[in-house]
């Protein structure tokens, strides 16, 4: 290791510990002021408090600011050799080798076999994972669509419950995607070698992509956006009509709400897949047509709307709340 | 010495700031063109704050001169029931469609803010296809925090825009601390100091958090949290400035995904913000800007040559092949690299009278782009700090409360509840503790704390309990009879309360006897005026019905 990059990692190493100890820091001492004053009503806030407990982060921050400036002027001297970092993208790599591999003959028998189990053992590990994120997010919509769990009297304890139960639903999809994508990971690079050898010293013609989507692709991208374009028509009556449904003079059943809320889940989720799915095959003759077309009738919606809210009154409440500052809305509280 | 000096002035030249910054640098000064804010520790309140900003800039910043469209559209769906859904959605649906994820590129102060920390000198923490995954994250807060939870509380009348609450980082920094660090707002009527708590300390903690992780993470709050990024990014692919691909030219090698710092898949998803940083990485000059005729700079960039050619690893990319980050036109490639040679007949090559004729018209219109932009910010600029007239009070314990006259609601003779002609008059009220609390409709933690106000009424019936209506957006009387706009019944009725309900006098957007009062913007505000006719008590923010029955007991007894 050169001298440069040495003392360049010293400082890095030694810039991200302080970075993280000013930080620290004032969380600290805005934890001390909060909970060192809750024994009485009053807030413990005062500019006396404030103030003796500001002086050690900014202090820090300081110290901070000088070693950034520092960073610079060594950056400056020791200048880092650039280079770019790219990494393998096995699952490219993957799908450009297997193609090559023919599908028929018993020369590559064995390799097919084995990529094949191979690749349905990450599809059923990716099903599993995605039946879980659908769980979570069945579980979440069925929590906070229930009105019963929202009481004027006690907003934060209902944001609080809110976090509680539905962070452990987050915080195991988060570990089923990271053991999924770490065995993807795994899975692909074994498979990429064991089509790499397959194909060493073999005669072998590329297979020729045999589906053909276009019409198909486009068919469904253009319905797919259309039903997008009418949900964004529709999102402000949607909002109103679901407030008026829940209010108390309305009949209102929670079942029907949550029937929709899952089946808005579920269209949503099929529709995204399946664009992603067809948009790829677009032709390019088709693709921007398709987009000028959504982005004229977006746009044409977008105007109308904003002539309809000038004159019923909702640039007026914009206004409102813009000129007068509701303290706990924005975090004052 | 002169080596030395040498290489600071290259560093400078070669660090000069690039235009996506200045336009950065513009739209941060134009969101928060009012210093006179700054100074006087007050928000704007003129008519520029019809219009939404595209990018996050919290309006309760004291410089900010626009709304903020994410507060705004949590406010839309918090008051359903009402018609501002239908403008907020044509403000974002316009600037999504002009500009998709440009606008976080560009236009965004807190992506400017992110991308100044992340250049300090420390190791930087990569993309992964984990971060990728982290990136939807910012839909569930969409859902969430912006639509679902203030839909909920809608139905109870209640306004919660939750992510403004409980997340938002602009809130605090700009909004929050720009007006707590001024001695104004530490003191008499303005002290905000006073109503911190639990919410502030969360949201302060997390801001930090932010502020850290975009020293050592690019952009975190834009790829993991922002849900502005997400909505913009719905329109990105079809936005009509941004980043587009040439399909005929591109190689598919990977170098632009590989060198963007966002977690795309590929150039102009919805996870690009069209900074344009990859079109300089791209070895065959697919890349490009949509609408780029309009700037002149359509085969400005044909020029496809090579500088020092910068090794990869093998099996990346191209394999076997070098790769090149390309900066200017300079000399040719060495082996196994892109000659110069090689493109020379393609289409990209163009005489150079052509090229140079396409840079002058270029320069002429980017030149009158930024003039025009520059008389915006100065136009902008004086319009707030000179000839926009500001109205906010002062007022501190102890100085003798202003009288008024307001006209109350209550039952008239068809048994209607609406505004009456009989009024209160505080001066015929002398010698009585009176606890008047400035509310409005529209404001969540006003409505959440009515009901406490009424309980000490109740509770102490010497007392006169007022409760002061400002500048409503809906009618008053049917919301106070506990039902919305259209008629519903959505919430418990007022109607038949003890404390009592007044019109506060208006002048156009000026709510007279809360500025009377000391009112500076901040709602609720509640004043409690002793029986020696002074004011004994200022609390800006919600109080507890604990707080308010010491305070009240305390006036009683003095």
């Amino acid at each position: 290791m050169s001298k440069a990059k040495k003392i360049r990692l010293i400082y890095g190493l030694c810039l991200s510990v302080l970075t993280v100890v000013v930080g620290v820091a004032f969380i600290i001492e805005a934890a001390d002021i909060y909970y060192g004053g809750k024994a009485d009503s009053t807030s413990p806030y005062t500019v006396d408090t404030v103030r003796s407990h500001l002086i050690l982060p900014l202090i820090l921050l300081s110290v901070w600011v000088a070693a950034a400036i520092i960073g610079y002027v060594l950056s400056v001297i020791y200048p880092s050799e650039e280079k770019l970092r790219v990494r393998t993208n096995y699952a490219a790599s993957f799908s450009v080798l297997k193609v090559l591999i023919p599908r028929e003959g018993e020369d590559f028998a064995d390799t097919r076999n084995t990529l094949q189990r191979m690749s349905l053992t990450r599809r059923t590990i990716w099903g599993a994972v995605f039946a879980l994120l659908t769980a979570s997010g069945v579980y979440m919509a069925v929590y906070i669509f229930d009105p019963a769990h929202y009481h004027t009297d006690a907003i934060g304890n209902d944001i609080l419950a809110l976090v509680r139960n539905i962070i452990w639903w987050g915080v195991a999809c988060l570990v089923g995607i990271c053991f999924a994508l770490i065995y993807d990971n795994v899975s692909l690079r074994k498979e990429v070698d064991i089509a790499r050898n397959a194909l060493k010293g073999g005669r072998h013609t590329p297979q020729t992509n045999t589906t053909a989507h276009g019409k198909a692709a486009v068919v469904v991208t253009a319905s797919i956006s259309v039903v997008a374009v009418g949900v964004f028509a529709a999102l402000p009556a949607i909002a109103t009509a679901l407030s008026h449904y829940m209010s108390k003079g309305g009949e209102y059943s929670y079942a029907v709400t949550l029937s929709v809320a899952l089946i808005l889940l579920v269209v949503t989720v099929t529709a995204t897949i399946l664009f992603s799915r067809y948009s790829r095959d677009i032709p390019l003759s088709a693709r921007k047509p398709i987009h000028m077309a959504i982005a004229a009738v977006v746009c044409t919606i977008s105007v109308v709307y904003l002539m309809v809210g000038i004159f019923n009154g909702g640039a007026r409440d914009v206004f409102i709340k813009a000129v007068n500052i509701c303290t706990e809305c924005i975090g004052l509280g | 010495m002169t080596a030395f000096f040498g290489k600071i002035k290259n560093w400078i030249v070669g660090h000069l700031p690039t235009k996506r910054r200045l336009i950065q640098i513009y739209t941060a000064l134009l969101y928060n063109a009012n210093i006179k804010g700054y100074i006087s520790g007050d928000i704007f309140k003129g008519n520029s704050k019809y219009v939404c900003a595209p990018g996050l800039n919290c309006y309760s910043c004291p410089g900010a001169v626009a709304a903020c469209p994410l507060g705004a559209l949590q406010n839309a769906f918090a008051s359903s029931g009402n018609s501002s859904a239908y403008y907020i959605f044509g403000i974002l649906g316009i600037f999504g469609v002009m500009f998709g994820r440009t606008v976080c590129g560009f236009f965004c102060p807190v992506g400017l803010g992110q991308e100044l920390l992340y250049k300090v000198r420390t190791p930087k923490l990569a993309k992964s296809r984990a971060t990728r995954i982290l990136s939807y994250l910012k839909y569930v807060i969409l859902v969430m925090m912006v639509i679902a939870i203030p839909i909920m509380y809608s139905a109870q009348s209640i306004a919660v825009p939750a992510f403004c609450k409980y997340i938002c980082p602009a809130g605090t920094l700009g909004g929050g601390i720009g007006l707590l660090i001024n001695p104004v707002n530490q003191q008499g009527s303005g002290n905000l100091l006073a109503m911190l708590g639990g919410i502030f300390t969360w949201k302060f903690a997390l801001l930090i958090v932010f502020l850290v992780a975009s020293v050592f993470i690019y952009r975190p709050f834009c790829r993991f949290f922002c849900p502005l990024g997400a909505i913009y990014g719905f329109f990105n692919k079809f936005a009509l400035f941004g980043i587009k691909v040439n399909e005929d030219k591109c190689t598919h090698c990977g170098l632009c995904v590989q060198h963007c710092k966002m977690d795309v898949k590929c150039v102009g998803d919805h996870e690009c913000i069209n900074c344009g940083e990859c079109k300089a990485v791209c070895p065959a000059g697919a890349i490009g800007w949509k609408c780029a005729k309009l700037f002149g700079q359509e085969n400005a960039d044909a020029k496809v040559s090579v500088s020092t050619p910068i090794p990869c690893e093998a099996g990346t990319a191209q394999e076997g092949h070098s790769v090149f980050l390309t900066r200017d036109a300079s000399e040719s490639a060495t082996d196994n690299s892109i000659r110069s040679s090689d493109i020379q007949g393609s289409p990209l090559m163009t005489s150079g009278d052509a090229v140079g004729k396409k840079r002058t018209k270029g320069f002429a219109i980017q030149l009158t782009a930024w003039i025009l932009a520059l008389s915006l910010l100065v136009g902008v600029a004086l319009y707030c700090n000179v000839f926009a007239e500001s109205s906010s009070g002062s007022i501190e314990v102890g100085s003798v409360a202003p009288d008024f006259s307001l006209r109350i609601y209550g039952t008239d003779e068809k048994n209607a509840y609406t505004l009456l002609e009989d009024r209160f008059v505080l001066s015929e009220h002398s010698g009585e503790v009176t606890v008047v609390n400035f509310w409005a409709t529209w404001c969540g933690p006003c409505v959440e704390e009515i009901p406490g106000f009424n309980e000490i009424a109740k509770e102490f019936p010497q007392v006169n309990v007022l409760g002061v209506q400002g500048l409503a957006d809906r009618d008053v009387a049917r919301f106070i009879s506990g039902r919305d706009r259209d008629g519903y019944e959505d919430r418990e009725s007022w109607r038949d309360y003890t404390m009592i309900f007044l019109q506060d006098e208006l002048d156009g957007n000026d709510c007279l006897t809360y500025i009377a009062f000391g009112g500076r913007s901040t709602w609720p505000m509640t004043v409690i005026v002793g029986k020696d006719g002074k004011i004994a008590f200022i609390r800006n923010g919600k109080l507890s019905e604990s707080e308010l029955r010491e305070q009240v007991e305390r006036a009683l007894n003095a």
